[in-house]
């Protein structure tokens, strides 16, 4: 399976950027960063590559604000790429 | 034995490689190269976290961290016998703020999901009701848990007297006396 995962700088714009999605109709799931990003207590968000683009709107839009975005793949073996920036 | 070079790099670069490489083998040893006390550290706590043995040499290049990884199974096998029980008691993780209680909570069922010792049960008490019925933002990975064999406990009491009886979404109903009687054989209990 793969997946997208979202951070952020804070944790602010992480719960943010969640209620902005859910109101963009956006399926999203908060998740702790995966350690491989970053060793400390973050919180990031987990959706699908189609939900990209309206990520994109709203970020132009500046309605929310993020970090990094990486492509997570979730086979036997769990694999991370960053997309950006 | 796999050698990687992390001098130059700043923190967390060489504990991120070092993990990577550790997670391409099954077994066997990687040696890595560091110039700087803080890598040193962190790769000895990466290698203390994941149960690996480590020795460190220093000469002339830099500081060789040596990490030897293991097979598996042996402890793994050991902790699967373990009988956790998790007791969630309300929708939000912690005290303080409600809105980063429920972010940390959504956090925390996502976790559950992606450790490979799962709990055998988790029991949901008083608002933590509210994580197993209709709107919950933690559904999917419930259902994932149970997909995985983790038996999902609603307190019937407690969905009655928040009108959710109807609205249970993943997991069964329970009661008291079956939810004392989950702690009481648990090898361990933890309350959220």
């Amino acid at each position: 399976m793969e997946y997208i995962i979202i951070t952020f700088e804070s944790t602010n714009f992480a719960i943010q950027a969640e209620a902005a999605l859910k109101n963009s109709d956006v399926n999203v799931q908060i998740i702790p960063t995966p350690r491989e990003i970053t060793l400390s207590c973050g919180i990031s968000i987990l959706t699908s590559e189609e939900n990209l683009s309206k990520i994109d709107k709203l970020v132009n839009e500046g309605k929310i604000r993020i970090k990094e975005v990486y492509r997570y793949i979730k086979d036997d073996v769990k694999k991370l790429e960053r997309l950006r920036p | 034995m796999k050698k990687i070079d992390c001098r130059g790099l700043a923190c967390p670069k060489p504990v991120i490689m070092t993990k990577k490489e550790l997670d391409n083998i099954n077994s066997g040893e990687i040696e890595v190269l560091v110039d700087n006390e803080g890598a040193r550290e962190n790769l000895s706590k990466l290698a203390q976290n994941y149960g690996y043995e480590y020795r460190v040499l220093e000469d002339v290049e830099g500081i060789h961290v040596i990490i030897k990884k293991l097979e598996k199974c042996n402890t793994t096998d050991l902790k699967d016998n373990g009988n956790i029980v998790i007791v969630i008691t309300s929708d939000t993780l912690g005290h303080g703020d409600d809105v980063l209680g429920r972010t940390l909570m959504k956090s925390y069922v996502y976790s559950l999901t992606e450790v490979e010792e799962k709990p055998k049960t988790i029991i949901f008490i008083n608002a933590g009701v509210k994580l197993t019925t209709e709107g919950s933002d933690v559904l999917e990975s419930l259902k994932v848990l149970e997909q995985h064999g983790v038996e999902i406990l609603s307190c019937g009491t407690c969905l009655n007297f928040y009108n959710l009886s109807d609205k249970l979404k993943v997991g069964t109903v329970s009661n008291m006396y079956t939810i004392v009687e989950k702690m009481h054989r648990a090898t361990n209990t933890i309350k959220i």
